[in-house]
């Protein structure tokens, strides 16, 4: 489409407030501890269930 | 695999590839070097003040970190974040301004079914004059807004829409035939200058 009027919209771009980059690694820093820390108390049915049948095998060997 | 070991050499799927398999936030600030100008610029379209912009995109980016490994690589990722960004500030402008869109849509509420012009076509989006263009946005639904913007500003293709918004394209089509109904209306009932 010429003159597409949607390519002025929000022109020019804003630059990113600096300060902002600091605040967005400060929670990802914490939600990264979050995700770990639910990690260690969820349980990996995959895993569970690898496991259980390695487990008989080698019992039944 | 061939080590890349300047980082800035990685394509957005290894970054991403990377990010998910660790959780590095080392990569992720790769990320957020790559995109945080036009997630910010796609969020102040959404909000209403610089402040209610910085916020959105640092929501933006907290729920990127988290749900980064929904991103399938059907797309480009650039398409899936535009799409992300815009689903979350839909989200955010209809459930803290519900009250004031619907008081500012009360004159486009009013259009029926019949007053929609079926010739609105893509010649009539080229003749909008972009100052009274950000009215009328401003004056549609948040839905419509979006799927606006992905087509006519980031160029999506119908079955990209399709895709990103988990419709059928003719569903896509429809959407967007009476987003543009809608916008082209309310232009002209903007009172620009």
């Amino acid at each position: 489409m010429d003159n597409n009027p949607f390519s002025q919209i929000n022109k020019p771009l804003l630059d990113v407030p600096e300060e902002l980059k600091g605040k967005v690694m400060k929670d990802i820093a914490m939600a990264k501890l979050l995700m770990e820390l639910a990690s260690l108390f969820s349980l990996n049915v995959g895993n569970v269930v690898k496991r259980t049948i390695k487990n008989r095998k080698s019992k039944k060997k | 695999m061939q080590v890349k070991h300047n980082f800035k050499d990685l394509s957005d799927d290894e970054l991403i590839e990377g990010i998910v398999s660790k959780n590095d936030t080392l990569l992720f600030e790769m990320l957020y070097d790559r995109y945080a100008k036009l997630v910010y610029n796609k969020c102040y379209g959404f909000a209403s003040s610089i402040h209610e912009a910085e916020d959105l995109t640092q929501d933006v980016f907290l729920k990127l970190f988290v749900k980064l490994k929904t991103f399938k690589g059907k797309s480009k990722f650039s398409t899936w974040l535009y799409a992300f960004t815009y689903n979350h500030c839909v989200n955010y402008v209809t459930r803290n301004n519900s009250k004031k869109i619907e008081k500012q849509s009360v004159t486009t509420d009013n259009i029926g079914e019949d007053s929609y012009d079926p010739d609105v076509d893509d010649n009539s989006i080229s003749m909008l004059k972009v100052e009274k263009l950000k009215e009328a946005l401003e004056l549609i639904s948040p839905d419509e807004r979006m799927i606006l913007l992905l087509k006519y500003q980031d160029f999506l293709s119908i079955k990209e829409l399709a895709e990103i918004l988990e419709l059928g394209e003719s569903a896509v089509k429809m959407r967007l035939k009476r987003a543009k109904e809608k916008l082209i209306n309310v232009y002209k009932d903007v009172d620009y200058g």
